[in-house]
């Protein structure tokens, strides 16, 4: 079988989770608590990780359980709950994403470009590189970001995101691909910008 | 002027940690369960909601696709459009009939709400244009491949875990086919005479569905698939990666034939060959002995086995897409696009959805002559188009990232 994801460990088991889906799909809260205690870390981190920033990551968590509670009932398949529920949060931070653009529409030419710059000068020059990637991951897409961050974060193989996000092997690897040049000219973005500044 | 700074693997993990390197409050799960216990949560099955209003009149079919540069053409597409546009300016049809408020960033939509299709009405370029939207956008209703079979539309909802079928001209949800184990997780399609073939994509094998009752008739294979099936050959064959197989079907009597696959993986008919991809190259595969013959190729790096149509095969290598010829593995025309996600063939002509055509980031749906590999036209599209289909005198896409299906008219 492909699927078995683990987007989180259970908590006990499959056959443990199988039950807790099965109460919280009759309505049983405390099953649901239960079956997000667990994986509640991960799926924030993944948040994190795409977002960039713990608030917004938190309210994107809370409204991806959320959603998946409402939605659970839907749910046919037990061995696909770990990436039904990253798919969740994989979908409420393009929302939150979303509605960032538009504030950013609003609040653009803030006078932040030159003075928020990391000062280099006072940073290691590992720490300065991390840094660099940190604000070129800023810049490309959140399906990009999710796919970096499944495949070289949480290291699941290539058929287990393909799973999770629903496309082929293949276009995962062309995805993947695909993301690692769209970061790497970011970087180069950021580099052209930085020595135009100094 | 400093190194240029390569991305490496340790870098991107770095930079991913220190992103993540918060944990979520103490609060976070109590705020979770008491937000869910103010919720009540979805019907558990629904199977038809149908479009309360037809969205445009019979389309006579169109066969040839051609730009109209004429101004007058171009104004009647506009006045068309726009009174559609006028006249679905909801977007959002409830299940009464009634317009209901487009769900926001903030507020998913109403839970008890069966999820039903939302159709917008608008313009690509030149052409009049139709969003069906499949689900909310939380529901997982992710269309990959879409087919054109017993006079209906079909998509493939990987995640839904069901075929849907649609009429073409009113957009009309005429059935949900649910897929259940061990099929799940549909991707592809293929149709023979009395049978909608679909892959499994997160399940096992291929199912026949049977299009003059909806329903299921038998789950083939045992493993997952990849890419599309392929009638070819009176059989209908899908490659199977996880098994490394492909399965030989008999469509006239379900008869299966597991065959090897040696390290071969996706599949398609090109040229009256069998073409499959191997190590960074293809090979045909004889449809008798099974045997396989590697075919000498000039690009370097394969990306994705598109399809083939035009007597060729259509790659995505080395940042363009490549016809290759199947008998030979020659490089017979080279297309400079990237990003090239879907194919689909007419007569005379292949549609190419394309994820980003030049600087600005959108994507779009190219047009080529298949005589001449000349492009003809390029529809803009907005979304991230994933597969095409021409069809029931329209263009059909996909779009797997919004969970959309297109109707473009001509």
């Amino acid at each position: 079988m492909r699927v078995n994801i683990e987007m989180a460990a259970p908590i006990t088991g499959l056959g443990r989770d199988a039950e807790l889906v099965a109460r919280a799909q009759r309505g049983d809260l405390a099953a649901f608590e239960e079956l997000i205690r667990g994986r509640l870390d991960r799926l924030f981190r993944t948040a994190c990780g795409i977002l960039g920033n713990a608030a917004e990551a938190e309210d994107a968590t809370q409204d991806a359980c959320i959603t998946a509670w409402q939605k659970l009932p839907t749910l046919r398949d037990v061995d696909r709950l770990d990436a039904w529920l990253g798919r969740v949060v994989l979908n409420s931070c393009r929302m939150r994403l979303r509605s960032r653009r538009r504030v950013r529409e609003i609040t653009i030419d803030d006078g932040k470009a030159a003075s928020d710059l990391p000062d280099g000068s006072r940073m290691a020059e590992h720490a300065e590189d991390v840094d660099r990637v940190g604000r070129a991951l800023d810049q490309v897409s959140a399906e990009d970001r999710a796919l970096l961050l499944l495949h070289h974060v949480h290291q699941e193989r290539v058929e287990t995101i393909a799973a999770t996000l629903g496309i082929p092997s293949g276009t995962v690897k062309w995805r993947l691909s695909r993301a690692r040049q769209a970061v790497q000219r970011a970087l180069e973005r950021d580099q052209l910008a930085t020595e135009t500044i100094r | 002027m400093n190194d240029r700074l390569i991305l490496t693997d340790e870098l991107l993990r770095q930079a991913f940690a220190k992103r993540m390197a918060q944990s979520p409050s103490p609060q976070l799960l109590d705020r979770i369960v008491t937000g869910a216990g103010g919720t009540s949560q979805a019907p558990v099955r629904w199977t038809r909601w149908p479009l309360r209003r037809r969205l445009a009149p019979e389309a006579a079919p169109r066969p040839r696709w051609r730009s109209v540069p004429a101004l007058a053409g171009v104004a009647v597409v506009l006045a068309v459009s726009l009174t559609l546009f006028l006249a679905f300016r909801p977007a959002r049809i409830g299940p009464g009939g009634t317009p209901s408020p487009r769900p926001t960033a903030t507020s998913p939509a109403t839970p008890s709400e069966p999820p039903s299709p939302t159709a917008v009405a608008t313009l690509l370029g030149n052409h009049a244009a139709v969003r069906l939207h499949l689900g909310t956008s939380f529901e997982a209703v992710d269309p990959i491949d879409l087919t054109f079979a017993d006079g209906s539309i079909w998509t493939a909802d990987i995640h839904a875990d069901d075929v849907r079928r649609f009429d073409p001209a009113t957009l009309e949800l005429q059935a949900v086919i649910p897929l259940p184990s061990p099929a799940g997780g549909p991707g592809w399609f293929a149709t023979t005479p009395g049978a909608v073939w679909v892959s499994n994509q997160l399940g096992n094998g291929l199912t026949r569905i049977d299009p003059a009752t909806n329903t299921v008739v038998v789950t083939l294979g045992d493993g997952g698939t990849c890419g599309a099936p392929v009638v070819a050959f009176d059989h209908v064959w899908q490659s199977m990666c996880d098994p490394d197989t492909f399965l030989r079907i008999d469509p006239a009597t379900n008869a299966l034939e597991t065959i090897p696959a040696k390290g071969h993986g996706f599949l398609v008919e090109a040229g009256g060959r069998l073409i499959t991809t191997v190590q960074n190259g293809l090979a045909s595969l004889d449809p008798e002995t099974f045997a396989f013959r590697p075919l000498t190729t000039s690009f370097g790096r394969l990306d994705v086995l598109l399809g083939a149509g035009g007597g060729s095969v259509w790659v995505s290598a080395d940042g363009a897409v490549l016809r290759i010829d199947p008998a030979d593995g020659a490089t017979v025309a080279t297309l400079r696009y990237q990003d090239v996600r879907g194919v689909a063939f007419s007569a005379d002509h292949a549609w190419l959805t394309v994820g980003t055509i030049g600087s600005g980031g959108r994507g779009g749906i190219v047009e080529i002559d298949l005589a001449t590999n000349a492009e003809v036209q390029v529809i803009p599209f907005g979304g991230s188009p994933l597969l095409p289909l021409e069809a029931a005198g329209a263009l059909w896409v996909t779009d797997f990232d919004n969970s959309d299906l297109w109707r473009i008219e001509p």
